[in-house]
């Protein structure tokens, strides 16, 4: 059913207001919602029992407006704007110019750029369908055949500030919910007892912080919820989630106890929805204390799996990542470190052989790991930046990089990012930049068609996922974005 | 079911027809037409539009296509049948199916059910359609009081509206709530915290026939009504302490942000006029406020927004949300980048307001608030703190202008290189590139090139050397520069030695080697100076002023000299190092910026906007990009409030006629969404319910008339929120138990009617409130700088001083449904999720707490079990335990058989009950 301007609200004709606000546990603005989850759950006698919970949770696990193919996401976010040419996006061309301008019109980026920079790195051919990757990538690249490669991104300024906000938001600027945070009002999540959004950083936040996980006008429950996976102390991870006075024992007891005042209280009362739903969110916060405990351990996985993975802040980063999907959370949002580690402005050979070799093993093992485990056919793995960097080299400008002509400025013209999983092709190419890869040539993809690429594969409407705010029913693409349906397998 | 006040598509149609419009009638439209006729089309021909119900029943340019019923007089049918030879669709021959057409004509036949048009309002951006039939454009009138049968029940008007309603509907209203529910509904409402439990029982034996009217006077009058009903307002002004994302390591706090929450909460304390009160928020600066300006913290209203990376027009955007969107529940900002889809709102309405704001401006030195006691001790003190930060931060720019000079000398021949290659360089747009290839700076660059031509004219004793030699051929300098080099010294009587043995030393046979000759020279040069000058420091002997060989002097002298290339003006290094300066004195500017909200004797100033001295009208930005200037449109009001007719305004920007043509009588709009949101924040539910959207799309309340008569009321009150809360509190409606029978719950599910009162959850302020003021510990100490809540020894004064961060909104708060501090807001989301659980149980907070209540006086000395929990049962429900609840308290401290070190029995016992639904739920 259409929630587009000019419709009525489904939720007018089949239920009442109320009778919808205690369903669904919350206040206005979630009408939107009704339109889109229809009748299946709203006109329900009983609401499904999923987890533990019906659907007075905001949280509650919906279907979509069609049956998707993925039920979860990835999103590993290489931070700072990884070289496509030098990853996913071979350039023979720029060997042979290496050194001298590029004869072509160049196009303005956030900095001066000189002459073509080859890549130090070596492409080679991988799997069936011999797509081409950088030495940088070896993991990744046995993994190609499971993989769409688009090499036809593009973004909108050269910036970080705006490209992360659209990337993540969909809107350079103006505060707009996350992906994450629309995918999770669509959706719910799997398990209750558990955040349904989640992102994970290591050392602190990346640039432009929290708001990469905003959930701006939803409710701030569809915000992501932010782990600094530096620490590996389960309370410094998730806020509350242990109590340092009692034993779990004894939070039993005063929670029986909580119950039974509770009941007592409800019984006095004509029946009301609000204050069961507040005694079971006691009953599903007891049961959270367990189970991000067992979610975050990573030392509970199998020494085999540990060595899949291998060491270092990536490596148990993505692991506990795969734990949280296999688990039920809805969308993972997976960063490589605080600031804008992939931002080579000086030194990108050095650079990016650091960071990929901190990534490559334990992204490869989580394609394979989530295959193993029957889990890639329905989990959309999403990697990428939020741009990708020039071919030429960066010329010095003081205070802004070290002025050692060995780096990349940033590029929103063209890039690539990859997909795996939950319906997109293996072993597909999409889309092509020009000769030396300034800009996309072929078939480019701008953000809001990847975004609304993301939500097809989820069974959504791009157009039809909305939120009344402001006299206006917002959505994640605004008034953007085409299903690239050349990657749906 | 919308109101008929709206123009309403009310096309019949079944299932079935609904079914064969989708599977049939649609993908004809979708797959022949849209590219044409739909917002898909790139050039909408003929003024037609298939993809709306409204376009096709409006038709296009050829007029009406429909005529439901009649295939034959429908242009449609006409169209598509190729009948007439101007009108052929879809065009070129390219002919529907026979099958296509027939199946048009059926449709029509059925009397072309459209089941995308259900009864859904159509657009209204017709200023006169507008204007005559939507109802909040409507005059403010006040209604003649509905008559009722049960006169008894009636206690103010709102009654009369209220209960007339239901009389008609034949449901009986709730039973009156109990007083100890009353009061404890009210004070939590006014106040946003309990009332004591003598306070409770002082009201129930109270037996004067006013004694409500006297209690809901009492909690008017108190300090903490402002600090509950002013945090209400904050939620409407996005009100945040922080700037939002800034890059650089800028402080992101606003020095006075808490001026404007403080200015907010004495003007509710004071029952200050609301007309008044938004006056002063858009333009306090325009008034005449004589000797006390601590009115201009109000403008706070409109400068504490986000700051969008100093984006100006999406600051102004942001002003326009909040002054439109929350005083008149208009979406002004839809029509930034086209005219609006509903209402009637054009991008020429947006401009004019964009240009009043871009005429205003944050002054360079905000005004102070109060009257500066400049001898005061703590004043000095402040003004010494201050100077000696600015000292610092003078030092540290001396020494990094003296660095950047330093790198800069250690490079005169990359720069005698570059300059070199530059004048040959014919494309004059790769400058910049060359100069970057050289690692030299394209300004500096330009600078000695200048110096260099103007040297090049008389003999140079330092550069002529390099003049000769850069002129040879690249070819002929190995053979030939010597032999130059000798017949230059021969010639010229003055060439400088020290440059003349360089050369010697090392004779160079290319460009390049000479370039670097010239560098390792004067980075000698420079360091015998600096040697010079340590030595003599370290000696205790003056400054040396030159080097002692008048040669290497000459040389030192370039280096130094005013005029120098290698020796630019401070200005000029400012601009070129200006990140590095900013970014390495932010954090001492930062220190500056603290001190201001620290010190108890910084002065407080306004987070004040004044007029620009010329200000100017702006230009519609087509399609929202400002690069794409449309017309200019003078700076007044909207046209659907201020009439075809409306003047330019021309009292400086216009924002003090802006603000009066918003808060006067005549505009429809004001006082009707002020009212009810004061009946939401009163009742749960506004009485309409998007709060912040009056517009087209929003039907008229069921209770129109109720709105209308507080709206007049209220005016005619001299816009007194006070009086309003009396009307509204004292009435039998207000004071109706939350108890709802069985026969209401059918005839109005949604209790639109208020047949009963609706069971309220404390929000976040008042649950954190009432924690600390059940435990003895709440602070009630008003105003001054934010505080951080959630510290590990957290503030415990009321929750409105915590510090809002918009950049990272604490999880608390945003797990408790906090207000968005980035748009003005028309109500809170009332969600209920284990992450709020998960607070009260575990968090040290709610556990200090819990322990901090059975310290209180009264637990210490009870002596039993029962007395204790009777006691905390008091505190916190203001009403006795049961004997149930006795018996289940006295077995669950018996249960504690192994008690914990951390928590005595009974402090758990006391957590359980801060947890229990009977503190959170208002009946």
């Amino acid at each position: 059913m259409s929630a587009s301007h000019h419709q009525p609200r489904l939720a007018d004709r089949f239920l009442t207001r109320r009778d919808f606000l205690s369903r669904c546990g919350m206040g206005f603005g979630m009408l939107g919602l009704a339109n889109l989850v229809g009748p299946q759950i709203l006109g329900a006698a009983s609401a499904p029992i999923v987890g533990g919970v019906n659907a007075n949770s905001p949280l509650a696990p919906r279907a979509p407006q069609f049956p998707g193919t993925a039920k979860r996401v990835i999103h590993i976010f290489a931070n700072g704007g990884p070289s496509h040419v030098d990853t996913f996006d071979p350039k023979p061309s720029l060997a042979k110019y290496h050194g001298q301008p590029l004869p072509m019109e160049y196009l303005a980026t956030e900095r001066k750029t000189g002459a073509a920079f080859q890549s130090p790195f070596k492409f080679k051919k991988y799997g069936q369908s011999g797509i081409e990757v950088s030495d940088l990538f070896p993991h990744v690249g046995e993994c190609i055949d499971d993989i769409t490669v688009i090499r036809s991104m593009q973004a909108d300024v050269p910036n970080h500030e705006p490209s992360l906000m659209l990337m993540n938001c969909g809107e350079s600027r103006l505060p707009r919910p996350s992906m994450g945070s629309w995918v999770t009002y669509g959706l719910g999540t799997e398990n209750q007892n558990l955040p349904g959004f989640i992102s994970l950083c290591p050392g602190g936040y990346p640039i432009q912080e929290s708001q990469n996980w905003q959930s701006a006008f939803l409710p701030g429950i569809y915000q992501g919820t932010y782990i600094n996976t530096e620490f590996k102390d389960l309370e410094k991870l998730i806020e509350n989630i242990k109590n340092k006075f009692v034993s779990q024992a004894e939070q039993r007891q005063q929670l029986d106890l909580l119950r039974t005042l509770n009941e007592q209280h409800a019984r006095r009362r004509a029946e009301d929805a609000q204050l069961e739903a507040r005694i079971q969110s006691f009953e599903l916060a007891y049961r959270m204390q367990m189970d991000a405990t067992d979610a975050f351990d990573v030392a509970r996985e199998p020494e085999a799996i540990q060595k899949l993975y291998g060491s270092g802040a990536q490596a148990r980063q993505l692991l506990i990542a795969r734990r949280l999907l296999e688990r039920g959370v809805r969308f993972v949002q997976v960063w490589h470190g605080q600031g804008q580690p992939w931002d080579n402005h000086d030194d990108l050979e050095e650079g990016h052989k650091k960071l990929a070799l901190e990534s490559d093993q334990a992204i490869g093992a989580l394609l394979k790991d989530l295959k193993q485990r029957g889990m890639l056919k329905d989990t959309l793995v999403i990697w990428g930046g939020e741009f990708g960097r020039t071919p030429t080299v960066e010329l010095p400008t003081p205070g802004s990089n070290a002025g050692k002509v060995n780096g990349r400025d940033h590029n929103h013209y063209g890039f690539s990012m990859w997909l795996a999983g939950g319906g997109v092709k293996g072993g597909y190419v999409h889309g092509a930049t020009d000769e030396f890869g300034f800009k996309a040539v072929e078939k480019p993809v701008h953000v809001h068609d990847l975004h609304a690429t993301i939500l097809q594969l989820l069974g959504f409407d791009h157009t039809k996922l909305t939120f009344r705010h402001a006299g206006r029913d917002y959505r994640l693409t605004d008034v953007y974005g085409e299903v690239v349906k050349e990657l749906l397998a | 079911m919308f109101a008929t006040n709206t123009l309403v598509l009310a096309v019949e149609f079944t299932p079935e027809q609904a079914e064969f419009f989708e599977a049939k009638i649609r993908p004809i439209f979708v797959d022949r037409c849209y590219s044409c006729h739909s917002d898909k089309a790139k050039k909408l021909k003929g003024g037609l539009r298939l993809d709306t119900p409204a376009g096709l029943i409006k038709g296009g340019t050829s007029g009406a296509m429909l005529s439901p019923g009649n295939p034959n007089e429908s242009l449609l049918i006409k169209a598509v049948r190729y009948e007439d030879k101007d009108l052929q669709m879809p065009p070129d021959d390219d002919k529907l199916s026979a099958e296509q057409i027939a199946t048009l004509v059926a449709w029509v036949k059925m009397g072309a059910p459209d089941p995308r048009a259900v009864a859904g309002p159509i657009p209204l951006t017709d200023m006169h359609e507008a204007r005559a039939k939507h109802w909040a454009f409507q005059p403010v009138t006040p209604p003649a009081l509905p008559k009722v049968k049960n006169s008894r029940w009636v206690q103010t008007p709102v009654d009369n509206f209220i209960l007339s309603k239901l009389e008609q509907k034949k449901i009986k209203p709730s039973a009156p709530a109990d007083r100890r529910t009353l009061i404890r509904r009210v004070t939590y409402d006014l106040l946003g915290l309990p009332p004591t439990p003598e306070e409770v029982e002082v009201f129930i034996n109270d037996k004067r026939p006013d004694a409500y009217a006297q209690l809901v006077d009492r909690l008017l009058a108190s300090p903490r009504y402002g600090e509950r009903w002013g945090r209400h307002w904050l939620d409407v002004a996005r009100y945040a302490d922080t700037k939002g994302y800034l890059v650089g390591g800028e402080e992101r706090r606003f020095p006075f942000s808490h001026t404007y929450r403080d200015y907010v909460i004495r003007a509710f304390n004071e029952d200050k006029p609301y007309d008044q009160f938004l006056i002063e928020q858009i333009a306090a600066d325009r008034l005449a406020l004589g000797e006390d300006k601590s009115t201009l913290a109000a403008l706070g209203f409109l400068t504490l927004g986000r700051q969008f990376l100093n984006n100006q027009n999406d600051i102004i955007d942001d002003r326009i949300d909040v002054v439109t969107r929350g005083t008149m529940g208009l979406t002004v900002t839809c029509a930034r980048c086209h005219d609006h889809k509903f209402d009637p709102l054009s991008t020429k309405d947006y401009y004019a307001l964009h240009g009043i704001f871009a005429s205003s401006a944050e002054p360079a030195e905000r005004p102070l608030l109060g009257v500066l006691r400049a001898d005061s001790p703590d004043y000095q003190d402040y003004l010494k703190q201050r100077a000696a930060i600015e000292k610092e931060i003078a030092e540290f720019e001396d020494k990094e202008i003296e660095i950047f000079l330093g790198d800069r000398r250690q490079q005169v021949g990359e720069y005698l290189l570059a300059a070199h290659e530059a004048a040959k360089l014919a494309d004059q747009s790769k400058f910049d590139d060359l100069a970057g290839g050289h690692k030299t700076l394209p300004e500096l660059l330009r600078l000695w090139m200048a110096a260099l031509d103007a040297r090049r004219k008389n003999p140079d004793p330092i550069f002529a050397s390099w003049f000769q030699l850069s002129a040879l051929p690249e070819n002929e300098f190995p053979t030939n520069a010597a032999a130059l080099l000798a017949q230059l010294v021969s010639e010229t009587n003055r060439l400088n030695s020290a440059v003349w043995q360089a050369l010697s030393n090392s004779p160079p046979t290319s460009l390049k080697p000479l370039a670097g000759i010239y560098t390792k020279l004067f980075k000698d040069i420079d360091s015998d100076w600096k040697a010079a000058r340590a030595a003599a420091t370290k000696e205790k002997q003056p400054a040396p002023t030159q080097l002692p060989d008048a040669n290497r002097e000459e040389l030192r002298k370039f280096l130094y000299a005013d005029g120098s290339p290698a020796n630019p003006p401070n200005a000029e290094v400012r601009k070129l190092h200006a990140r590095r300066l900013n970014e390495g004195a932010a954090p001492m500017r930062n220190r500056i910026e603290a001190l201001n909200w620290t010190h108890p004797g910084a002065p407080q100033r306004a987070m004040a906007l004044v007029d620009e001295a010329h200000p100017h009208d702006s230009h519609v930005a087509k399609r929202g990009n400002p690069g794409n200037p449309g017309s200019l449109v003078p700076r007044r009001f909207l046209e659907i409030l201020g009439g075809t007719q409306r003047g330019p305004f021309t009292n400086g920007s216009g924002r003090l006629e802006l603000a009066r043509a918003i808060a006067s009588r005549d505009n429809p709009l004001t006082a009707r969404v002020y009212v009810n949101r004061v009946w939401q924040q009163h009742f749960g539910e506004g009485l309409v319910s998007t709060a912040g959207d009056f517009g087209i799309r929003t039907e008229a309340p069921a209770q129109r008339d109720l709105l209308d008569y507080l709206a007049a009321d209220f005016m005619a009150n001299g816009w007194s929120t006070k009086k309003l809360h009396r009307l509204i509190l004292v009435s039998m409606t207000y004071q109706e138990s939350s108890d709802v029978s069985a026969a209401a719950t059918k005839l109005d599910p949604e209790n639109k009617l208020f047949s009963h009162c609706n069971r309220q959850r404390l929000d976040f302020e008042s649950l954190r409130d009432t924690l600390l003021a059940v435990s003895g510990k709440l602070d009630l100490k008003m105003g001054g700088a934010a505080v951080d809540l959630f510290a590990e020894a957290g503030s415990t004064r009321r929750t409105v001083y915590g510090l809002i961060d918009r950049q990272n909104l604490p999880g608390t708060f945003r797990t408790f449904d906090f207000a968005n501090p980035d748009t003005s807001n028309q109500g809170r989301f009332h969600t209920t999720v284990p992450q709020q659980a998960l607070f009260m149980m575990n968090s040290p907070f709610v556990i200090e707490q819990a322990r901090k209540l059975v310290l209180l006086d009264p637990v210490k000395m009870a002596g039993d079990p029962r007395t204790e929990i009777q006691f905390i049962c008091q505190r916190l429900f203001q009403r006795p335990a049961s004997d149930a609840e006795l018996r289940l308290g006295e077995k669950f401290l018996a249960a504690q058989t192994k008690p914990s070190a951390a928590l005595s029995p009974l402090e758990k016992l006391a957590q359980v009950l801060l947890l229990s639904n009977e503190l959170l739920f208002l009946d």
